[in-house]
């Protein structure tokens, strides 16, 4: 604010204004002139709201607060709230329609393979199968409680309340936080006369486990599952929504609890007792922790501090800049005002597996300032450690996981280089078996897509489903250089599931309009390609 | 129907679930909530204002839990809670400008809406309004609208938001629904919205001709074993979680400073009530006056909440 | 008063982490706590009002913005710190009460005689006469649609206390923490007041040869003052003076440009010049 009312008297033919209405009529000069200070005055570049360009805002949480939920969780980060309340209802068996037939298919398959070492993958893929396929998590966001100006209460859900709904289911899927085995619900039949024993037999051999294959008993059965109904009210929206989504829904999970539950062949349903010793907590997989991030960029507004002020040194500067590269910062935990400066965004969701911190899920949107380069330079100021700017992402998992992890244990490094050297050999290893050494043909990822409006959401559940774990794949999508508005480009890999620790990664680009940028569309596509390359290569160069 | 622009569950539906005590009947008796306050008692409120920073007012409010809750969240024994206590969250927008559709208007324009989260109320609520909701945006608005000095701000709009993150019950939650059985939990949830939104105008300083506070009084008859001759005891701020059976409940927005009811919702059979000696009102007028009276309690803690976050802006400037 | 109620640190509940828990009182006594503070604020007038609360006898105050009269007492409508300004010298009116929504203490020292030369304002709603400052959103061949941004008191004079000019909803916290395009840009125009200006409004000379696309450029912001409430949907305004105009403009180039003459301003770089209906800068 100081930046600002310093800067505006300046000009003798310039508006007074206050810093209010100032930061109401210009934002971006608003944002910018807080950012870069004049370089006379001693004030360090910091943000309007105070903060520091990696700083994140404080968090806190609270679970279990709600009476009529099975978990739930309250989160404030800065002034964004949201309100997560888990609620869990049982599917039958009976009511899935295809339940026998995909059992008697799953048997198949598992008898098939036979073998140990696939068992895992095999079991894995049934996890898989019954979360996703029977859509036990049902997330669903609502921004309809007016929590921000924008939003009618009345109105269908937006789209930015639908893409974050997909958002988090898509990041329960690929995370695989809640295991398939807690929301079963068995059932073991009492031996029966021989005949029955028989008839069963037949039909539902396939059903026995391999490594539960008692010959006496008769094998157990799934008799329903578990649906949790995972509801995020946002009672305040402040900016980042993803990330205090993500971890109201996180924190209520962990604090969910599950009644025990048993099929009574009396009632031909299922009976849950009310005892909360004999109710069981959800053992997640993990804590994977979002951070979001956004990029500013000093853009035309360069034009606009000349005038405030007429330096002449500051104009040979700001030209030289201007010629050279944009200024840009990269903002963490952007509140309200900052993400409607911004069309380039960064989510990173990481989480700590044998001690060592692994990505779950990076991504990128909009925007087109950060290159590949910048993904190194990110990488390479949070590698940076002793400096006194602490790096992004090493701040983030700090706050969460004193409030969210009752062991105590911290993150210590979360984006460090040698966690980026194992994120690249990991790519490296999994993409070159696909490149064969071999440069990728230009027609593989220069698929024009019909429906731009998938790019936004590129991390859409649907295109995860359709792609699955098993089979690693590069669905890639490039901007038409002929139409300049249209998109883009996204990259989006998933690795097979035993062993992956990178769960998905899209990368996508936007033009805005290539001769915006006096690029044409054909050194666009170069270095989209570029930057593919890099990740392709493990970032080794 | 499938609604496509929310994440749908299983397409089979689900079913909520069942507990095996309560298939046994008899069992819980023993459990069932009591209300622990005198008749006059009101339950604490906690009530904060402004704590939304993108809306021009806003409120937050929390019924204390009944004695029995309390119980229940300090040593949890059943997963089955025995009652639960009012948590909503109120914002107002504007004043704004009006949709281009809606006609010149030299007054205020207030609009509310009510909603349930999903996870409120004992039974899953859905994401779409039903008419429950609707009925409770359309009290609120009554109430607020004989409150608002419309004509200082003219041909502008007021949206006026409540969330309710927990509802109160209707009745116990091992009783049958029975004769007698109404949505009394609606009722306070009224009042809550009230008294919040209330305070979330103030926040927003729109004028105002008061602070409208919400109360609720009811006739109980909890002796289902005496002779039916015992008539239903008057009660302030009933948890109908705590009685046996409530035979009516009215809800009163009330402004102390002008003695004016600006709603009144009456429901159930108020023709019978036990008053004390020399008492020569009749049901409804007893029950009325009992809604008042709980409304200036209420009123009371509105005043103390905007008068603090006052202060505190005050302090900070 | 301090018996009733209790500071905890949480609330029963917690949700939130601060709390204040007051305890509902018995009605009698609510009742008598009332009256006793009406009897003694009748003495004298409270510093800090919230809505409902009397503050003085109609005889011997007037009403001003912020409160209203019900029989013959002053109540407050609103919740603020009540002011009191001195009745004009020369005049037989008496002293006004009102309750002010500018929650800064400068603008409660601030003198209440820059408040005794203007209209009382009721709201912070664009009046007739209020200076306003807008954004050209569209441009068209009769007029000139606008989207009022920020109403800037009458009092505040170019050299006036600039905390005097913040409006209700003027709070920078608010303005930093509500996002500045929920969804998209338009819906951010719905959410504030829209005006036009028409041409025969735009200058006070030679009208009839303006051409609206030399006055004004979707983007550039623009002081008006509030000529009426117009119909449904729009204010009108007028920049038919030398102090109106536009203020702010980028060029084609997207510099910010600063004024010529009172029809030019150019570009810092380019050093293009356009035309525009400038205002005069300070």
């Amino acid at each position: 604010m100081a930046s600002t009312s310093t800067a505006a008297p300046a000009a003798p033919n310039s508006l007074s204004l206050p810093p209010s209405q100032f930061a109401r009529l210009q934002p971006h000069a608003y944002l910018l002139a807080h950012l870069s200070p004049p370089s006379s005055s001693n004030q360090p570049s910091i943000r309007a709201n105070g903060r520091a360009p990696s700083q994140f805002r404080v968090t806190s949480a609270n679970a279990g607060s709600l009476t009529h939920t099975n978990g739930s969780a309250v989160i404030r980060l800065g002034d964004t709230t949201a309100v997560c309340g888990v609620r869990a209802e049982i599917l039958h068996t009976d009511d899935i329609a295809s339940w026998s037939v995909s059992q008697s298919t799953n048997a198949n398959k598992r008898r098939r393979i036979g073998e140990s070492e696939k068992e895992t993958e095999t079991k894995d893929e049934e996890d898989r199968a019954h979360i996703e396929d029977l859509n036990l998590l049902v997330p669903n966001i609502s921004l309809s409680t007016g929590c921000a100006p924008g939003f009618i209460p009345s109105a269908p859900p937006s789209a930015l309340a639908q893409s974050l709904s997909h958002q988090i289911l898509s990041l329960l899927h690929t995370s695989r936080l809640v295991q398939a085995e807690d929301l079963r619900i068995w059932y073991q039949p009492p031996n029966l006369g021989p005949e029955e024993v028989q008839q069963h037999n037949d039909e539902e051999q396939m059903d026995l486990d391999a490594g539960a294959n008692e010959e006496e008993t008769k094998p157990a059965e799934i008799k329903a599952f578990w649906v949790l109904y995972i509801d995020v009210m946002l009672i305040s929206l402040a900016g980042n929504p993803f990330d205090a989504a993500w971890a109201s829904v996180l924190a209520a999970l962990r604090d969910t609890k599950l009644p025990k539950a048993w099929w009574d062949v009396d009632n031909e349903s299922i009976l849950c007792s009310d005892d909360v010793k004999e109710s069981q907590k959800l053992s997640l997989r993990g804590l994977p922790i979002s951070s979001s991030f956004c990029v500013f960029e000093a853009d035309a507004a360069a034009g606009w501090r000349a005038v405030v002020i007429p330096d002449a040194e500051e104009q040979k500067v700001q030209d030289s800049k201007h010629s050279s590269q944009q200024q840009k910062w990269i903002l963490a935990d952007p509140d309200g005002y900052e993400e409607g400066l911004v069309q380039e965004r960064v989510y990173v969701v990481v989480d700590k597996e044998e001690g060592k911190t692994v990505i779950v899920k990076m991504e990128k949107l909009g925007g087109w300032t950060v290159d590949s380069e910048d993904l190194r330079h990110l990488v390479d100021i949070s590698a940076q450690s002793g400096t006194p700017s602490e790096s992004h992402i090493d701040h983030e998992p700090h706050y969460y996981q004193h409030h969210l992890a009752n062991d105590g244990t911290r993150l210590k490094k979360t984006f460090s280089a040698d966690l980026f050297e194992k994120m690249t050999s990991r790519y490296s290893r999994a993409i070159k078996t696909r490149r064969r050494g071999s440069q990728v043909p230009a027609e593989l990822y220069y698929t024009p897509r019909a429906h731009q409006g998938e790019m936004v959401s590129n991390n859409n559940p649907a295109s995860l489903t359709r792609h699955g774990w098993s089979v690693l794949q590069f669905p890639t999508t490039l901007m038409r250089p002929d139409h300049p508005q249209s998109p883009v480009g996204c990259f989006d890999w998933c690795r097979s599931a035993p062993t992956a620790l990178i769960h998905h990664i899209s990368l996508g680009r936007f033009l805005r309009t290539a001769a915006h940028r006096g690029l044409p569309g054909k050194a666009l596509l170069v270095e989209l390609c570029r930057a593919f390359d890099w990740l392709a290569m493990g970032g080794n160069g | 129907m499938n609604d496509r622009r929310r994440v749908n569950g299983p397409p089979g539906g689900t079913r909520p679930p069942v507990y095996a005590s309560l298939l046994q009947s008899g069992t819980g008796a023993d459990t069932r909530a009591q209300r622990q306050r005198q008749p006059t008692d009101l339950r604490k409120i906690f009530l904060k204002t402004g704590l939304i920073p993108s809306a021009s007012g806003s409120s937050y409010l929390e019924f204390e839990p009944s004695a029995s809750l309390a119980a229940a969240r300090s040593n949890p024994k059943s997963l089955i809670p025995p009652s639960s206590a009012l948590k909503l969250a109120c914002t107002v927008h504007g004043p704004k400008p009006l949709p281009r559709s809606a006609p010149f208007s030299p007054n205020l324009v207030l609009t509310t809406h009510v909603k349930y989260a999903p996870f409120a109320a004992r039974k899953r609520k859905g994401h779409v309004r039903d008419s429950s909701e609707r009925d409770l945006g359309v009290h609120l608005e009554t109430a607020l609208r004989g409150a608002i000095i419309a004509e200082r701000w003219p041909k502008s709009g007021l949206d006026i938001t409540v969330t309710i993150l927990e509802a109160e019950d209707d009745r116990w939650w091992g009783d049958v629904p029975d004769s007698h059985d109404a949505s009394w939990g609606m009722m306070n949830v009224l009042a809550g919205c009230i008294s919040a939104a209330s305070a979330a105008i103030a926040d927003a300083h729109i004028d105002c001709l008061d602070l409208v506070s919400g109360g609720v009084a009811a006739l109980v008859s909890d002796d289902s074993t005496d002779s039916p001759s015992a008539l239903p005891k008057l009660m302030l701020d009933t948890d109908p979680a705590e009685h046996r059976s409530i035979v009516s409940a009215c809800v009163v927005a009330y402004m102390p400073a002008r003695d004016e009811i600006t709603e009144l919702w009456l429901k159930g059979d108020s023709s019978k009530v036990s008053t004390a000696d020399g008492d020569q009102r009749s049901g409804h007028e007893a029950l009325i006056d009992g809604a008042v009276d709980a409304a200036r309690g209420a009123h009371t803690v509105l005043a103390e909440a905007v008068r603090e976050s006052l202060q505190k802006t005050l302090g900070q400037s | 008063m301090s018996n009733k109620c209790q500071c905890v640190d949480k609330p029963p509940n917690g949700l939130i982490v601060l709390a204040l828990i007051i305890r509902g009182e018995k009605s009698e006594e609510a009742l008598k706590r009332r009256n006793g503070t009406a009897n003694t604020m009748a003495t004298s007038v409270p510093s800090l009002a919230i809505p409902g609360q009397r503050l003085g006898s109609a005889n011997t105050y007037a009403a001003g913005p912020g409160t209203h009269i019900q029989q013959t007492n002053i109540f407050a409508s609103i919740a603020g710190p009540v002011i009191l300004d001195p009745a004009q010298p020369n005049t037989q009116s008496k002293a006004t009460l009102r309750v002010t929504r500018i929650l800064s203490t400068a603008a409660q020292s601030s003198p209440a005689a820059a408040f005794a030369k203007s209209k009382p304002r009721y709201n912070t709603l664009p009046a007739v006469d209020s200076i306003v400052l807008a954004r050209v959103t569209r441009v068209q061949k009769r007029q000139a649609a606008v989207s009022i941004l920020v109403v800037l008191d009458e009092t505040s004079a170019p050299n006036a206390d600039l905390t005097k000019a913040a409006s209700d909803n003027d709070n920078i916290a608010s303005i930093l923490t509500s996002a500045a395009n929920p969804e998209n840009h338009s819906s951010t125009d719905e959410l504030r007041f829209q005006a036009i200006i028409r041409k025969e409004d735009v200058r006070a000379v030679e009208k009839d040869r303006v051409v609206m696309e030399d006055m004004f450029r979707v983007g550039d912001i623009v002081r008006g003052c509030v000529l009426s409430l117009g119909d449904q949907t729009s204010y009108y305004l007028t920049t038919a003076r030398n102090d109106l105009g536009v203020v702010m403009a980028r060029s084609e180039a997207g510099n910010m440009m600063f004024p010529v003459s009172w029809k030019e301003m150019r570009d810092p770089v380019t050093g293009a010049g356009e035309q525009r209906k400038v205002a005069r800068p300070y």
